[in-house]
């Protein structure tokens, strides 16, 4: 007889950090719902990769601790490129600065994603093995959000409007 | 045709002055419209390009970062909020008589990007949209003054084909019946004194 965690993760598709993941957040709060307690069900529901201030578990806290660090390097080194200034990194590859805007991200996401998957040893069937799930949801549902064709079209619009606004 | 000429140049010496000074006018005023239009066509030509050179330079922009747009569309950040223009300064100055604006600065409103609220990629996102509104904004000044500098170059060829095409073979055509006619009251008058002093001679 399977546990609910047990049964509810043998239940969600794999999620690989270069494939678009296979289920829609309506699908896995309706998953994480049906086989988790109300308590968890609201936990899940109230963490985010963008809040995660009271966050359910030790580990997840570990995360966020990690996460609050390494965005913090990334604050400081805007900082740093504003004020014409050297940075060095210590969380983010050395080359971190030579790359594009997009591969930054990609590397901001990659290292996030080796994290939790460092963070998850250990966890098998539990809750945090479920919320952590969710953040590597919302890695990928960002890292697929950035569509070239997409991204061009708002650009200009964006200039478009400004062009427009100002005739 | 002969009242017509009548009414401009009497038939008179002074006529023919008046039309002899006319014809010099039109000539002057040709060569004047000849100089604006050579000056309007070279101010013309330097705005249609400079007007090229900021389309390929807009296109090689994005040729040149497209491998990033995907950030743009972030389902996090709506760049379009952070990026507004507050004024655009351009100067006025005069080009062969014609009163143009040229294009000085785009003025961005101060919007206060906090580093710790926004992704990594809005500092060059921000910073790209605004460059190419600038170039955008450039393009629409210089349509304006091109604009402007087209319908003046028109306007000087127009005139310069009046006094110097029109006109000066109308009023040496005018000049030449004028001569021709004063030529003829000249016989007339020559003829008559002849038949008047014929006249007097057989009387006596």
């Amino acid at each position: 007889m399977l546990s609910g965690y047990e049964y509810l993760i043998t239940s969600l598709p794999a999620l690989y950090f270069d494939n678009p993941p296979g289920i829609s957040l309506d699908e896995l709060d309706e998953r994480v719902r049906t086989n988790t307690s109300k308590n968890a069900f609201e936990e899940f529901g109230a963490m985010s990769l963008w809040n995660l201030e009271n966050t359910p578990t030790q580990t997840i806290q570990t995360f966020s601790d990690f996460s609050n660090n390494l965005f913090g390097e990334i604050s400081r080194f805007r900082k740093a490129k504003r004020d014409g200034k050297l940075f060095t990194f210590s969380l983010l590859p050395i080359n971190f600065s030579e790359q594009n805007p997009l591969e930054a991200e990609i590397e901001i996401m990659k290292r996030l994603w080796k994290e939790i998957e460092d963070l998850s040893f250990g966890h098998h069937f539990d809750f945090t093995e479920v919320l952590f799930y969710k953040l590597k949801f919302q890695i990928l549902s960002r890292k697929y959000s950035f569509d070239g064709e997409k991204g061009k079209a708002i650009v200009q619009k964006v200039i478009f409007s400004l062009n427009t606004e100002e005739e | 045709m002969a009242d017509g000429i009548k009414k401009v140049y009497p038939l008179s010496k002074v006529g023919k002055a008046r039309a002899k000074t006319d014809l010099a006018l039109a000539q002057k005023r040709g060569d004047y419209f000849e100089k604006r239009k050579n000056l309007l066509f070279g101010a013309v030509n330097t705005v249609k390009d400079d007007i090229r050179k900021l389309e390929i330079s807009i296109q090689e922009e994005y040729e040149r970062n497209a491998n990033w747009f995907g950030v743009f569309a972030d389902s996090l950040f709506d760049i379009s909020t952070f990026v507004q223009i507050k004024a655009v300064h351009t100067e006025s100055l005069t080009i062969a008589g014609v009163r143009v604006e040229r294009f000085e600065k785009v003025e961005f409103e101060n919007i206060e990007i906090d580093i710790s609220e926004t992704p990594l990629w809005a500092d060059e996102g921000i910073q790209f949209i605004k460059d190419q509104s600038i170039r955008e904004i450039m393009i629409a000044c210089k349509r304006k003054k091109l604009e402007l500098l087209d319908e003046a170059l028109s306007e000087a060829r127009s005139k310069e084909t009046l006094y110097k095409e029109i006109l000066p073979p109308h009023i040496e055509n005018q000049l030449q019946k004028i001569t021709g006619q004063l030529a003829d009251e000249e016989r007339l008058s020559i003829g008559t004194s002849k038949i008047i002093v014929r006249n007097r001679k057989e009387a006596i």
